[in-house]
């Protein structure tokens, strides 16, 4: 059971973080911290009370993936079959 | 009635028998000629006209032109052109033949007035996106095809109960609101629902969608579950429960596109995903939530036809269609792999693109309404774009780990045909004016404002960040070919086991209950042979121990008492006393 749980999350990493890569992701980090300094520019007009906290959306975007991220992984070893499940 | 109207829906579905007899660049032609004379005459029809007869005495109206039908009928005329336009290279005329009908017969529903025709063209859609699905003429679109079919049939006759019970109630057939209240009305909601893939009925979407040919898919893609969609917002606005179903349907796809292998699977996860933003719109009801919804129809018809066909033209290059084979195809592809970007860019709601006018305005209604719950739902599910949308089709398919696969750009008409689609949705996101003058309810809304924008932003980049560290740190669930379980189980698999279930419970109550019969008859049985001897040696061996016979002869004695009864030889004087004695004993004992 171990061994097929590993088979379901662990394929190939094919993040490979050298050269432009790394200069692609620092950019996109760098783009990140100055759309949550931008949030000090503009002008909100929030619909509840909380949603108008500093770095809100900032935080439910990262927030909300991870619940999606986590949510799967649960999933995966429920609904997980082989290709030929439903052949006769 | 003006006898210079002509039918959209008509023109495409007589039309169509007419493909087969043109030959080379003359059907070429004549495949484009015919959306754009439908667009023609949905254009040249006056609002508030209305084609109708009499029959039976009911008044059926074949062509209702109102704002609602014309912008659906507009964006299904557009999108006939381009799935033509997309698949112009194809040979096949029953694909041709069968997609006109589909997308004619879809015309037809967005324009019926009355629930008779209705019906006839929902039924055509059903007939003809079935060729579409058989298609490819493998044994598995065949089996998928089957599956669909019947789905669709039993949608069908749903609706023709509820239409049935709506004629008698109401004693027309008619329509506009409906709402939900009466057998009637539930029956005619779940009929569209079925068409509108709503889940739990979705299952028949991603299991056969992703079966048709590269070309038919985009069609799929675009018309039944958009014209569902036109029908919930014309008959059942402000239905809660649309709202429910419609928070199920934006957060489940996501985690099952997640999960998902084939390419052309995950996008109709995507699908069912923005069909939810849809529902929650319509279910809110407002005049801004309606129109969000319409619009959001109308943007992604556009955009998940776009992606439909990126994905089409890269199975038609590669063959595959599992993203553990494919990576990389953006060093031979780049066109298709932009145009996929601007897909991307539209369904994640990206500024500038179309999924940010619509869906933000769904959004914005919710969070007038004070709907919080439904609104943080609908703000998860936007920042899951990145997963649905984002991840699988464009990075892994065009990006990530290189496949070694070089597959050459597809042919021109493909090409063009996406980058027209690519066009109108990043048209339709800088000048969102253009989508907003056609939509049912005057807009009085401004999705560009700067918190608006930023949030969106933000929203999407984080997102894109947890991807990025969860792939860095092996937390992200990889690839495997493999396949995943939905509802569809329940008459894939579940048929069977109920077969089974039914076999081992009816067949084990059959076995028991023979069991039972057996043991009493046979107890009966035994009973009857046993209680006279038995009585009958009580009062034999009282007479004769009077009579003096003991030992031995009475032991013979008795013994041919029970071989005498056994086999019915008892002499008759004997069983005669018997009896005489035992009538005596019961009149002394009364």
């Amino acid at each position: 059971m171990n061994r097929e749980r590993d088979k379901m999350f662990q394929g190939r990493n094919d993040l490979n973080l050298q050269g432009k890569k790394r200069w692609l992701l620092l950019c996109f980090l760098a783009g990140l911290v100055i759309l949550v300094l931008a949030e000090m520019a503009v002008h909100k007009h929030p619909a509840f009370d909380w949603d108008g906290t500093y770095g809100f959306f900032a935080g439910y975007g990262f927030f909300a993936c991870l619940v999606l991220l986590l949510l799967a992984r649960i999933l995966r070893p429920l609904v997980m079959r082989s290709e030929d499940y439903y052949d006769l | 009635m003006t006898s210079s109207m002509l039918h959209p829906g008509l023109i495409l579905i007589i039309g169509s028998f007419l493909v087969p007899y043109f030959q080379g660049p003359a059907r070429k032609a004549y495949l484009l000629f015919l959306p754009l004379a439908a667009g023609i005459a949905l254009a040249s029809l006056s609002y508030g006209a209305d084609l109708s007869a009499e029959l039976w005495g009911y008044n059926l109206q074949f062509i209702r032109v109102d704002k609602l039908s014309t912008l659906f009928g507009t964006v299904f005329c557009i999108m006939s052109f381009l799935g033509g336009l997309f698949a112009l290279k194809v040979k096949d005329n029953l694909q041709h033949v069968a997609a006109l009908i589909y997308a004619g017969s879809t015309l037809g529903v967005v324009l019926a007035g009355d629930l008779l025709t209705l019906y006839i063209f929902w039924e055509l859609m059903a007939v003809s996106s079935t060729f579409l699905i058989l298609a490819s003429r493998t044994t598995q679109a065949q089996q998928a095809g089957f599956r669909y079919v019947l789905v669709h049939i039993i949608g069908g006759l749903l609706l023709l109960a509820g239409i049935v019970l709506y004629a008698q109630d109401s004693g027309t057939l008619e329509f506009a609101y409906i709402g939900l209240e009466g057998a009637a009305s539930w029956l005619i909601f779940l009929g569209f629902a079925v068409n509108a893939a709503a889940i739990p009925l979705h299952a028949w979407l991603p299991d056969a969608y992703p079966m048709g040919t590269p070309t038919s898919t985009v069609y799929l893609s675009a018309f039944t579950t958009k014209s569902a969609v036109y029908l919930m917002a014309r008959c059942f606005p402000g239905t809660e429960l649309l709202i429910f179903v419609g928070a199920v349907m934006v957060v489940v796809p996501i985690i099952y596109a997640l999960l998902e292998n084939d390419i052309r699977r995950v996008l109709a996860y995507s699908l069912l995903n923005q069909t939810g933003f849809m529902f929650c719109g319509i279910g809110i009801g407002t005049a801004l939530a309606i129109n969000g919804a319409v619009a959001h129809a109308f943007c992604c018809v556009l955009y998940m036809a776009l992606l439909f066909m990126a994905a089409g033209a890269v199975l038609e290059r590669t063959g595959k269609s599992g993203i553990t084979d494919l990576g990389g195809l953006y060093k031979s592809m780049p066109w298709t792999c932009l145009f996929c970007i601007i897909g991307a860019a539209s369904i994640a709601a990206f500024p500038l693109f179309s999924g940010f006018v619509s869906k933000s305005m769904v959004i914005s209604a919710s969070s007038y309404e004070k709907m919080a719950v439904v609104w943080l739902l609908l703000q998860l599910a936007s920042a899951g774009a990145v997963y649905h949308a984002g991840v699988k089709v464009p990075y892994f398919t065009f990006f990530g780990k290189d496949s070694g696969i070089r597959p050459e750009e597809p042919s021109w008409n493909m090409l063009l045909a996406m980058g027209l689609t690519a066009f109108l949705c990043v048209f339709i996101g800088i000048f969102p004016a253009w989508l907003y003058k056609m939509l049912p309810f005057p807009v009085d809304y401004v999705p560009y404002t700067g918190a608006h924008v930023l949030e969106q932003v933000q929203i999407l980049g984080f997102g894109t960040l947890t991807f990025i560290l969860a792939l860095r740190y092996g937390y992200y669930p990889f690839e495997a070919r493999s396949l995943n379980l939905d509802v569809d189980w329940l008459y894939r698999k579940g048929g069977g086991k109920a077969y089974q279930a039914l076999d081992w419970g009816l067949n084990g109550i059959n076995a028991q209950a023979e069991k039972f019969v057996l043991a009493v008859t046979r107890g009966l049985g035994r009973g009857v042979y046993h209680i006279p001897t038995t009585v009958l040696m009580f009062f034999s061996v009282n007479l004769w121990l009077v009579m003096g016979y003991t030992g031995r002869q009475l032991e013979m004695k008795k013994r041919r008492l029970v071989h005498d009864m056994r086999a019915g030889t008892l002499p008759i004087g004997l069983g005669a006393g018997i009896a005489t004695l035992f009538i005596f004993i019961v009149y002394m004992a009364t």
